[in-house]
């Protein structure tokens, strides 16, 4: 009798446990068959995805999907600026090299030299490097976590179900799944869906990944009422050129600069650091930017922070955080054709 | 003596470290069900207890008392 | 391998099918079993030095029980004792016992194994419960484990072995030898349990954990409002994080039918720091009043107040010292030992307050004084270093660098509301769990009202969970 009963209890047991599982089957085969985030299978080009994907991992997959057949050696990475530096105008100045943007937003040091040590250790050839950073992505020294951000398994030894785990619990997440789930069923982009789904058809090239950022196509339909619309966006140039507090500060920092210093010395690099021409028109601090310099060499670090003739001028700019690809251009040929001499400095720093 | 004259005089040792005028314990009061005597003082009750007998016990003993009763046997057995 | 991993999942699912599968007689070895698995996966030198330590206390309190001369006792239980504690402290200072080593044995410096000793995971816990058990057979109050599958488990069980609760003989030994047959109800509480403790660890702790690293990690570049916040939330991490790992590990034995001790009891509601160490890590501040303090009282009861005071200082100092070797861990420590010190001498200032601002009032103030106290005092813990500390401690202010948004420690405005709801909701369900058992009561609810709250809370545990941090802050001692 206690046998039966201990049975009953058993099958009850294993009942409730399958009756707890249940609702969440349907959620879970529904990412393995959507594939949301393009992480579960391989790709060779991300261009046609509705969602927002991981930044890292879009990078990483292209150029080892590509990398044999296209033989990428030029990268364009850092932050989300680089979307100002198309590939084909760097390509003008590197003599026959195939360029790949393979960035993160928000990029910091740590993820940086997470990415190149990356494709150190895959074999790649890296004979031209340009970095798009600020000053305040040297502060982390680790890479950014989350979904967003997060390198592939392979590479940062994290298992693959860890690794998936991410996705599938962004997924499930009401702010996603409702405007994803929306979007698959009635095919209409709605306003709330900002930020998860993307507004039009590609924002990226594929093989490039370059960014295709709707905002020039607004730009050309409605000309200067663009910074007019958005004058609260942009807000006032308040800094002037205020110098920065350092940030360059620990040994750990260091660490990391000199490991990317080591990465490009081994492959004869040839390295080109672009400190943004932010809006707001903050100046690097001098301290960090002679740290910079010195481990990097003067050639290699572009100072484009501060008060000068690019950061005046509101129309190189989408938003105070972005600018856009003719000011890249105008960067570009500012750094190749500057002869290698060290560039005169055009911005005032302007302490309290 | 008794064990209840022990207990008695325990229970007076008790009010006068304790600060407290209704104290009243039996042979299996412990921590707990006496408020404010708790580890802080458990040991001052203790020696006060030794002082107030003219007695002595030792380390093992001491540790040993773990309720009232068992306080009253060690005391008498001291006496004896 | 830790509670959040899938490995441990599987392990614990596979083992918790072949427990309920095999005859009652062999559910310990099975135990044990996946013990060893579970410690030897990290590294196999762990589960040796747990082995060996475990064999070592298993027959020489057999020895001490066996001993009917009293001074040989005597002997036999110091150098046990001894040898558990100086193998201890070995283990804590690596490198100064590498050095030792080498001196002593110089053939010994080309030994890669010298080189890399490393401090053995839950060292710290399964020492304390030897020590424990040790003392308990020496003063006749436990008969020495005739039984060495159940001994072993006692000492080794995956379930608390990482970091405790810290276990009485008198209390586990005695469990794991009743019967532990299919209960539903046991077994379903030890589930509600382990989502209890998922969801003050994945929700709460992971959340605010990354950022108080940074914020710990560059002191010198944050203004005076981010280290004061950073020193005020921390207490909450510590807490969620640990008794989140305690409701795991007592939810995961009650689904074995084993019963752990608890260890924690509302802490922040405690109005003096006396009685925060009643509910706080309970089961290692209990094994220190019973194996440290009540000795040295007994020793020192001569001296009136000054022995109280001193074996207080004393306990609380090991206490710290346990948790790490340095002088700010002492500190740590001796800052608890005088607090209740002062609290013993001055006690009539909490009974004038009540009086002054009413018992509601005093109780808000005294709550709040104890948090302050203790947050505080956890930064010579956090830091690792007294000049550090110093420096943290002189630097909390009010201040900023550029605007008041920078009390959120760079925790975004979404996961505040999160992490703060989560907590406000939790220390609702602890008030009304600390008057009736609320997760025994949930059973007594409908259906509809008990399968809710569970898809909710897996929801909650999924969707809002932070599986990123695997660290465990107490699985370092």
């Amino acid at each position: 009798m206690f046998r039966i009963s201990d049975k009953q209890h058993k099958k009850r047991f294993w009942l409730k446990i399958s009756f707890l599982i249940l609702p969440f089957l349907p959620l879970i085969a529904a990412y393995f068959i959507f594939d949301p985030y393009m992480v579960l299978h391989k790709y060779k080009r991300f261009d046609k995805s509705i969602s927002f994907l991981n930044e890292a991992y879009v990078g990483w997959q292209t150029y080892l999907a590509n990398r044999d057949s296209l033989g990428y050696n030029a990268f364009i990475m850092g932050n989300s600026a680089t979307m100002a530096f198309k590939t084909q105008e760097w390509e003008k100045y590197l003599s026959g090299n195939r360029a790949l943007r393979f960035y993160d937003n928000a990029e910091t040091l740590g993820g940086l030299c997470q990415k190149l040590q990356a494709l150190d250790d895959v074999g790649a050839s890296i004979k031209n490097l340009l970095v798009i950073l600020e000053p305040s992505s040297f502060e982390s020294t680790l890479p950014l976590s989350g979904y967003k951000h997060i390198f592939p398994s392979k590479v940062t030894g994290m298992n693959e179900f860890s690794f998936q785990l991410y996705f599938i619990q962004a997924f499930i997440y009401p702010s996603y799944l409702i405007p994803y789930m929306d979007y698959r069923i009635f095919g209409k982009w709605r306003p709330y869906m900002k930020g998860i789904i993307t507004p039009t058809e590609s924002i990226r090239e594929p093989f490039t990944n370059n960014f295709i950022n709707p905002r020039e196509k607004e730009i050309a339909q409605v000309g200067e009422r663009y910074w007019v619309n958005r004058q609260k966006e942009f807000g006032l140039q308040l800094a002037k050129g205020k110098e920065l507090n350092r940030v360059i500060v620990s040994k750990e920092q260091l660490d990391l600069l000199h490991t990317i210093q080591a990465i490009c010395k081994k492959h004869g690099t040839r390295l080109k650091i672009v400190l943004s021409p932010e809006y707001h028109q903050e100046k690097v601090n001098h301290q960090d930017l002679q740290v910079l310099k010195s481990i990097f060499g003067e050639k290699a670090v572009w100072d484009f922070t501060g008060v000068n003739a690019y950061t005046s001028d509101i129309h190189n700019y989408y938003e105070p955080g972005h600018y856009r690809p003719m000011l890249g251009a105008r960067l570009l040929k500012e750094i190749y054709c500057s002869n290698d001499t060290i560039k005169p400095k055009l911005s005032k720093i302007i302490t309290q | 003596m008794t064990k209840e004259d022990v207990l008695i005089q325990i229970q007076d040792i008790f009010k006068l470290v304790l600060k407290k005028v209704d104290v009243a314990l039996t042979e299996h009061s412990t921590f707990g069900d006496v408020a404010g005597w708790d580890s802080l003082n458990h040991m001052i009750i203790m020696s006060e207890i030794e002082k107030h007998f003219k007695i002595k016990f030792n380390f093992r003993e001491v540790l040993k008392l773990k309720n009232i009763g068992d306080v009253c046997n060690a005391v008498l057995a001291k006496i004896e | 391998m830790l509670f959040l991993s899938l490995n441990f999942w599987i392990l614990f699912c596979l083992c918790f099918i072949a427990y309920y599968a095999l005859k009652a007689k062999y559910q310990n070895a099975l135990l044990l079993f996946v013990s060893c698995i579970f410690i030897g996966y990290y590294q196999l030198s762990f589960l040796i030095t747990a082995v060996i330590i475990s064999l070592f206390t298993y027959f020489w309190a057999q020895l001490i029980e066996k001993t009917s001369n009293e001074k040989r006792t005597n002997i036999l239980y110091i150098g046990g004792l001894l040898l558990l504690v100086l193998i201890w402290i070995a283990f804590r200072n690596a490198t100064t016992t590498e050095g030792i080593v080498q001196t002593l044995f110089p053939f010994l410096k080309t030994n890669a194994a010298v080189q890399s000793i490393v401090f053995p995971l839950g060292i710290s816990f399964y020492t304390f419960q030897a020590i424990g058990y040790l003392t308990d057979v020496y003063w006749k109050e436990q008969e020495a484990e005739r039984n060495p599958v159940n001994f072993l488990l006692f000492m080794l069980f995956f379930m608390k072995f990482l970091s405790g609760p810290i276990e009485r003989a008198g209390d586990l030994l005695v469990r794991l030898k009743e019967d532990k047959p299919f209960r539903y109800q046991s077994i379903v509480y030890g589930m509600k349990l382990i989502f209890l403790g998922l969801f003050k660890k994945l929700v709460i702790a992971n959340r605010i954990e990354p950022h108080t690293d940074l914020m710990f990690g560059s002191i010198h570049q944050l203004s005076g409002l981010q280290l004061l916040m950073t020193c005020l939330i921390y207490p909450i991490e510590l807490y969620a994080d640990f008794s989140g790992y305690t409701d795991i590990a007592i939810g995961g034995a009650r689904m074995f039918g084993i019963q752990l001790s608890p260890n924690f009891n509302r802490p922040f509601s405690a109005r003096t720091t006396t009685e925060f160490w009643r509910r706080w890590h309970m089961s290692l501040s209990f094994w220190v009043r019973d194996y440290l303090y009540v000795p040295l009282t007994a020793f020192t009861r001569g001296w009136g107040k000054w022995g109280i005071y001193s074996s207080l200082i004393l306990t609380f100092v090991v206490l710290g010292v346990w948790h790490g070797v340095g002088w700010s861990f002492a500190i740590y420590g001796l800052i608890q030992g005088l607090l209740i010190c002062w609290e013993v001498k001055f006690s009539f200032f909490r009974k004038n307050l009540k009086k002054v601002v009413g018992e509601f009032g005093a109780n808000a103030l005294l709550i709040l004084r104890t948090y302050l106290l203790f947050a505080l005092s956890l930064i010579f813990f956090r830091m690792g270093s007294i000049s550090d500390a110093f420096y943290y401690l002189r630097n909390i202010s009010f201040t900023v660098h550029d605007s008041w948004k920078e009390m959120n420690i760079g925790i975004t405005d979404h996961y505040c509301l999160v992490i703060g709801l989560s907590l406000l909701a939790l220390f609702i369900f602890e008030y009304f769990n600390a008057k009736r058992d609320l997760l025994e009561a949930l059973e007594q609810q409908p259906a509809w009202v008990r399968w809710s709250i569970y898809y909710l809370l897996i929801f909650a545990l999924f969707s809002m969970g932070s599986f990123e941090a695997e660290s465990f802050i107490y699985l370092q001692f």
